[in-house]
C-alpha cells in the first residue's frame, strides 16, 4: 500500500466514524407530508386519465360523424381523382408509343 | 425473521390497496434506511429530506411492479440508490479539490491523516466524512457510489452487485479506475504537503 492509499485509508477511517452523527430517526411530519404528495399525485393522475379517454372517444365519434356528413364529396372526389389516374395514365401510354413510332424514322432519314 | 417477512407481506398488500395508516408504517420503517443511503449519495444542491421525500414516491409510484423476488428493502434500496445517482449525474461534477476550498476543520484533518497515529474527535470526523464527500464529488455518479459501498459503507462486491444490479467484475473494474482518479485527486491535493 503506497502513501496516498495509507492516507485514503486513515482519512475513510475516520469519515467513517461520523455515521452516528446523523441521526435515523423520521422527523415530524414526514409521513404524512409523503402520503399527502401521493395523493395529489394520484388524484392529478386519474384527472389526466378521465380526460384523455373522454378525448379519444370524444375525437373517435368526430371522425366518424365527419366521414358519414361528407360522404358524398370524399365518394365523388374518389371517382374523379381515379378517373383522372387513369386517363392520366392512358395518355401517358399513348404519348410513349407515339414517340417509340417516330424513333426508327428519325433513325432511317439520312 | 419469518414472522416480519409475513408482517411485511400484509403491510404490502394494504399499502396497495391504498391503506394510509399502512403507507404511512411502511414510510416510517423504512425512513432509516433511504435516509442513511441519500446521505452516503447526497448531491450538494439538494436537502437529504426532499431527496428521501423523492425517493418514497418513487416506491409508492412503483410498488404494483414488486414482485416479491427480492426482499422489499433491497428494492428500496435499489431505487434509493438510483435516485440519488440521477440527481449526482444531473449536477455538474466539481473540476478538482484544491487546499483553499477546505475548511479549517478540514484542513487538521487532512494534515492529522498525513501521520499513523491520528485519532478523530467527533468534529473531526464529521469534518473527514466533509472531505471524503468533496473528494468522491470530483467522481462520476457511478464510480462515486462503488468507491461509497466499498469504503465508506464497507459493503462486499457481492452486496453491491445485489444493490446496484451490476455485475461483480464491473464493480471491480469501476472500483479501480475510480481509486486510481481517487489517488490523483489527492495527490494533487496532498501535493504542497508532501
Amino acid at each position: 500500500m503506497n502513501y496516498i492509499d495509507q492516507v485514503w485509508a486513515r482519512l475513510v477511517n475516520a469519515a467513517r466514524q461520523a455515521e452516528t452523527v446523523g441521526s435515523t430517526e423520521i422527523p415530524p411530519g414526514f409521513a404524512t407530508r409523503v402520503i399527502a404528495n401521493r395523493k395529489i399525485d394520484i388524484n392529478s393522475a386519474s384527472v389526466w386519465e378521465f380526460l384523455s379517454i373522454r378525448a379519444l372517444v370524444f375525437a373517435f365519434f368526430l371522425m366518424v360523424g365527419s366521414i358519414v356528413i361528407n360522404y358524398n364529396i370524399i365518394n365523388d372526389n374518389w371517382i374523379s381523382n381515379l378517373a383522372m389516374n387513369y386517363s392520366s395514365v392512358n395518355d401517358d401510354w399513348a404519348n410513349s408509343s407515339a414517340i417509340a413510332d417516330i424513333i426508327p424514322e428519325l433513325i432511317s432519314t439520312p | 425473521m419469518p414472522e416480519n417477512q409475513f408482517d411485511m407481506a400484509s403491510l404490502l398488500l394494504r399499502v396497495k390497496a391504498g391503506d394510509a395508516d399502512a403507507s404511512r408504517d411502511l414510510v416510517t420503517f423504512l425512513y432509516p434506511l433511504v435516509i442513511k443511503i441519500v446521505r452516503a449519495n447526497l448531491p450538494r444542491s439538494l436537502s437529504e429530506e426532499d431527496l428521501a421525500q423523492e425517493v418514497f414516491m418513487r416506491v409508492f409510484a412503483h410498488i404494483e411492479q414488486y414482485r416479491g423476488v427480492v426482499p422489499f428493502e433491497h428494492w428500496v434500496s435499489r431505487i434509493a440508490l438510483t435516485t440519488c445517482i440521477n440527481h449526482l449525474r444531473a449536477q455538474k461534477r466539481r473540476p478538482e479539490l484544491r487546499w483553499t476550498d477546505l475548511s479549517e476543520t478540514e484542513v487538521t484533518v487532512l494534515e492529522g491523516v498525513m501521520s499513523a497515529e491520528f485519532e478523530s474527535d467527533r468534529l473531526q470526523a464529521q469534518a473527514a466524512r466533509e472531505l471524503v464527500n468533496k473528494l468522491l464529488d470530483c467522481l462520476n455518479p457511478d464510480d462515486r457510489l462503488v468507491i461509497a459501498l466499498l469504503d465508506l459503507e464497507q459493503r462486499s462486491v457481492s452486496e453491491i452487485s445485489q444493490i446496484t444490479g451490476w455485475s461483480r467484475p464491473l464493480i471491480k473494474v469501476r472500483a479501480f479506475r475510480a481509486r486510481r482518479k481517487l489517488r490523483k485527486y489527492l495527490s494533487k491535493l496532498l501535493g504542497r504537503k508532501i
